[in-house]
């Protein structure tokens, strides 16, 4: 029987509502299948729905989100995921790491992309609960306080732009006056949404229609509507960056991806105002989910390659030195050439890279170190693990050496064996589906949107060699007699200094995305830190740190307050790359001579467990807190007598404060 | 297929219900979830199914399912 009979024998006992044979006969026909269509994976969703298996349902309507962007599918599948939700209150899907509140608002209809949203969501591991406004309901929203939008409570609010927009009044302004007009308009709605509320901002720029009445000359006129468009984005741009706190999708740049033909669709929009075609609708809200989740900090931060027919062409072991493809001259080594400078993109970026390969460690190595052609250097990974343990191993290994959770990796690798055992062991790592032919590679790279990101700090750039250093590290701390005598012959340096305009993003980014010294992982945005830094005695600290090997850069903070005449820890946590080094006794030590700065004699916290914060359970205990209360949801509250027990500090750290006491 | 058939697996798939059978007499009123959300949904779908385009809102046009089977049959033959 072929594939197509296989496939069509399991949708006739899906029409017969032999759900359980549906689905047996599903997996006979899609067993190596690595990425099923996603009118297939929304029948076995349907069958899985119909037998009561709500987390297998789930689970196929994320697989659809991968599938293709046909969007009756798409439709179809958010219409079964909303089902699913409102007869099963409580469901959550299987791999959900967040949840908000999403509100969507612009300037066309977004009744259809909403749902839509939502089930791009899940495929990201973020649950969110979408209300939709009416079009053009978005400045009313936003100045008004008492708005249904702000009733709402959202976690993010999505504000859809659109062309017509700017043809308000066009004939009767000049064109730096229809550009700052504009501008201005939109900026306006993101500081009354950021006086008025604490969501987060997911704002489009503005997709450049298709007609263009000065044709080529556009771009030297400064009156045509594509330059005015160009100059409203690189407004809104700089405006975002100035507010911060705003992140831009950016619609100009995946209307061209996919086509402005595809992107628009005039009758549609003149029938229900659809700014964006049905068609492209399900590439939108991929890309909105991909900086949600972004948003909610869960970015991935490491890519994992392969190495023979994936880095480079051949067999290293086989084929030897001279004899692999990389390199200009044949079409095959320039694939690869092409896929190594895409990846090497990613690093410069911040994208941490590990190698992950089936070889002796030498003959691994040796590309690296003598042809003349890899763009990709060894100095370019965090971590080179080349032996013949089965890769799930190793890249449990990889993610436990760099400290950072499974669910952070992106796997590479040309063996679609190798693959489907990754997916099958380590299902948290996201698997690329890389074709048979190397020159596709940069293309399913370039799709990908788990590395998303919705901010760049310079601790980003330097990544690579911090994580290096940490691998190293590993190694050193293995050959040294005694931890102590290691820790200090790394002469570490903390700076601390309190929250300001500079450190502020990389706050942001480290309150979204720390799990593991994280002791009450609040989800704080930068308005809610703001806030918070306005509070009664409010203490608020970072650390920076340097050691011999590498520059850490920010990599640890507290927020605290004054509660009932003691210095009360509302937020403490550490970045996982400097575990073990007493960073959290520096930053204690300088938190109880804030405290009694303003007289108080006792340090306050709380622990409240997580699934992944488990590490720090017994933090407080471990510095002589008393614990004072426990609580049902388990909760643990701890007191530390400054007077009593005496200052905190670190014996390997040298401290620089740059606070005021 | 048969433009019914094919059909029919639009309306199931629009209105995420397998159990939906269309007769010709039957109207937007007859089917459950047929708003005008739906309606335009809907209309995407056939296009996509059978390759050609309604000219402006003529799908809300049309009184009833035989009346939408004539049309598809006289734009697709």
């Amino acid at each position: 029987m072929t594939a197509s009979d296989k496939l069509a024998e399991a949708a006739a006992l899906k029409r017969e509502k032999n759900y359980q044979g549906a689905i047996a006969a599903y997996d006979a026909a899609l067993a190596n299948v690595e990425a099923p269509d996603e009118k297939t994976c929304l029948a076995v969703a349907q069958c899985h729905a119909g037998t009561g298996q709500k987390d297998k349902a789930l689970d196929w309507l994320a697989l659809l989100t991968r599938g293709g962007d046909d969007f009756p599918a798409w439709q179809a599948a958010s219409g079964l995921l909303r089902k699913l939700l409102k007869d099963n209150p409580g469901l959550s899907a299987p791999h959900a790491k967040r949840t908000g509140r999403v509100w969507l608002t612009g300037s066309y209809t977004l009744a259809q992309l909403a749902p839509l949203l939502q089930l791009a969501a899940l495929a990201v591991n973020v649950n969110i609960e979408v209300a939709v406004a009416d079009y053009g309901q978005h400045r009313q929203d936003a100045l008004s306080p008492d708005s249904q939008m702000y009733a709402f409570d959202p976690d993010v609010i999505v504000i859809a732009l659109h062309h017509s927009d700017l043809e308000r009044s066009v004939s009767d302004l000049s064109v730096q006056e229809t550009v700052t007009e504009a501008t201005q308009d939109v900026s306006m709605i993101w500081q009354s949404i950021r006086q008025n509320c604490k969501a987060r901002i997911l704002c489009t720029n503005i997709a450049a229609p298709l007609d263009e009445a000065f044709g080529h000359l556009s771009s030297r006129v400064p009156e045509s509507r594509r330059t005015i468009i160009h100059a409203v984005n690189n407004d809104l741009a700089r405006k975002a960056n100035e507010l911060g706190g705003v992140t831009l999708v950016d619609v100009e740049a995946i209307s061209a991806q996919i086509g402005k033909r595809a992107w628009f669709d005039d009758r549609y929009w003149h029938l229900s105002k659809q700014g964006v075609s049905f068609k492209a609708l399900p590439l939108l809200a991929r890309h909105m989910a991909a900086l949600i989740a972004a948003e909610f900090g869960l970015t991935k931060k490491c890519l994992v390659l392969d190495l023979d027919n994936t880095c480079w062409g051949g067999v290293i072991g086989e084929d030897g030195l001279a004899g692999i493809k990389i390199g200009q001259g044949d079409a095959k080594s320039e694939a690869f050439l092409a896929f190594q400078m895409a990846v090497k993109r990613l690093q410069q970026r911040g994208v941490i890279l590990a190698v992950c390969s089936k070889n002796n460690d030498a003959d691994a190595r040796e590309p690296f170190e003598k042809h003349p052609d890899m763009v990709l250097k060894l100095d370019d990974f965090a971590m080179f693990v080349a032996n013949w343990t089965n890769k799930a191993e190793n890249i449990k290994h990889i993610a436990k050496t760099l400290n950072i959770g499974l669910d952070s990796l992106v796997f590479a690798d040309d063996n679609p064996v190798e693959r489907a055992t990754v997916r099958e062991l380590v299902p948290e790592v996201d698997v690329l589906p890389m074709p048979e032919d190397p020159a596709g590679y940069v293309r399913v790279l370039g799709d990908y949107l788990g590395f998303e990101t919705v901010s760049y700090t310079r601790e980003d750039a330097n990544k690579t060699e911090q994580y290096r250093a940490k691998s190293r590290i590993a190694e050193m701390q293995a050959t040294t007699a005694s931890l102590p005598d290691f820790y200090k012959s790394l002469h570490m340096k903390a700076e601390i200094e309190p929250f300001n305009d500079f450190n502020m993003p990389r706050i942001v980014q480290l309150i979204g995305k720390s799990n593991q010294f994280n002791l009450t992982t609040y989800r704080y945005s930068e308005a809610d830190i703001r806030d918070f830094m306005q509070q009664d005695g409010a203490v608020n600290l970072s650390l920076k740190l340097a050691d011999k090997f590498t520059d850490h850069g920010l990599v640890s903070m507290i927020m605290a307050r004054l509660v009932e005449s003691a210095m009360d820890i509302h937020l403490w946590l550490m970045s996982c790359r400097v575990i073990g080094r007493t960073v959290e006794d520096a930053l204690l030590g300088e938190l109880c001579l804030q405290a009694r700065a303003q007289g108080l004699k006792k340090l306050r916290g709380s622990y409240i467990p997580t699934a992944k914060n488990a590490l720090v359970e017994t933090k407080y205990a471990d510095f002589g807190f008393d614990c004072i209360a426990k609580l049902d949801d388990g909760k643990t509250i701890w007191e530390y007598d400054i007077e009593k027990q005496g200052d905190i500090s670190s014996p390997y750290i040298a401290v620089n404060t740059r606070v005021e006491a | 297929m048969s433009t019914e058939t094919r059909l029919n697996e639009v309306f199931q798939t629009v209105f995420l219900d397998d159990d939906l059978e269309l007769s010709d007499d039957m109207t937007a009123a007859d089917v459950d979830g047929w708003d005008s959300l739906a309606h335009i949904n809907l209309m995407f779908a056939i296009e996509q199914e059978f390759g050609f385009q309604f000219p402006g809102n003529e799908l809300a046009e049309l009184p009833n399912i035989g009346a939408l089977k004539a049309f598809i049959d006289s734009k697709t033959r």
